[in-house]
């Protein structure tokens, strides 16, 4: 969580579309579309699709005779203790960052009262500003916390234990991050449309989408993920209007 | 035609609306600021749960029935 309260933009949320080229390799303009972020009805298509497909990947992970079986979980049996408890560590990295996060509890500097005097507002902003760097401090010291018990924990463990641990955490990460891209992926496909007033789709359907070249794909995601406000951010803003 | 608004409008929007709902909870009885942006919608109902004593035995979706004794007619 970023607790900084000096950036928060509210104009941003007003920015929720955008023309945008499509350039080849040159640099040449080829086409131009517009886009849109998604509503609630798309958003919620597109994570209902997006889970279809994380359930498709763990189904396929788990069978072993699939080829995603094969490519990622049958060359583990190959893997040393040593490999597969760095391993852990590495597909656990988010957990751990998570749990950090929620031990930290920085207290926030009580905000002073309306008739404060300056000097009062000069110290409590100067707080504000060194707070970020505070909290990272923090945050920095509880995952070197979290980090030492882990190893304790995993060292302890026996082998089979350790492959156990290794592939659920794998199959969730790789699930996670086919989720993630399908919901990106229809997210931009529902947001590009050909026109300025976004009442003609720029694809008839996910699958012309899908064939476009890699790297259009690519200029069109990014423009959007560009659209787009993470939700600290929309957290932040909220903080503007209390 | 119904005007799409895009999602991040809506999110703000809800949670205005929730957090001036909260705001109608007496101060000892709201949720932490922590538990608002970080608590999960489970975590929070929870919370608000307890801060009223509602049991967890109840359900939402019952209404309560209750016959007092000096209403009854012989």
């Amino acid at each position: 969580m970023d607790i900084e309260k000096n950036d928060v933009d509210l104009s941003k949320l007003f920015l929720w579309n955008k023309e945008v080229e499509i350039k080849d390799e040159a640099g040449n303009v080829v086409k131009t579309v517009w886009m849109r972020l998604v509503g609630d009805a798309d958003l919620n298509r597109a994570r209902v699709i997006s889970l279809r497909e994380s359930a498709k990947a763990r189904e396929s992970l788990k069978t072993e005779t699939s080829d995603e079986y094969m490519a990622y979980i049958a060359p583990l049996k190959f893997s040393s203790k040593e490999n597969i408890t760095a391993g852990i560590k590495l597909l656990n990295m988010g957990n751990y960052m998570d749990e950090a996060r929620a031990n930290v509890i920085t207290k926030f500097p009580v905000e002073p009262a309306s008739d404060a005097s300056l000097e009062e507002q000069e110290k409590y902003q100067k707080i504000i500003d060194d707070f970020p760097i505070k909290w990272e401090k923090d945050l920095d010291k509880e995952l070197k916390k979290i980090d030492k018990r882990e190893s304790s924990r995993l060292d302890v463990m026996d082998e089979d234990a350790l492959k156990k641990e290794y592939v659920d955490g794998l199959i969730n990460y790789i699930c996670q991050t086919s989720m993630n891209d399908t919901f990106h992926s229809y997210c931009t496909y529902f947001g590009t449309y050909e026109d300025a007033k976004f009442r003609r789709k720029a694809f008839r359907s996910y699958d012309d989408y899908s064939n476009i070249s890699p790297r259009v794909k690519q200029m069109l995601e990014d423009a959007y993920r560009d659209l787009e406000i993470p939700i600290p951010q929309l957290k932040k803003s909220l903080g503007a209007t209390p | 035609m119904p005007i799409d608004l895009p999602w991040t409008m809506g999110y703000v929007i809800r949670k205005r609306m929730q957090i001036d709902n909260l705001n109608e909870m007496t101060k000892d009885k709201r949720p932490t600021e922590d538990m608002i942006w970080n608590g999960t919608p489970e975590e929070l109902e929870k919370w608000i749960d307890d801060a009223y004593d509602v049991k967890e035995t109840s359900r939402r979706d019952e209404i309560p029935f209750v016959i007092k004794e000096d209403e009854v007619e012989d």
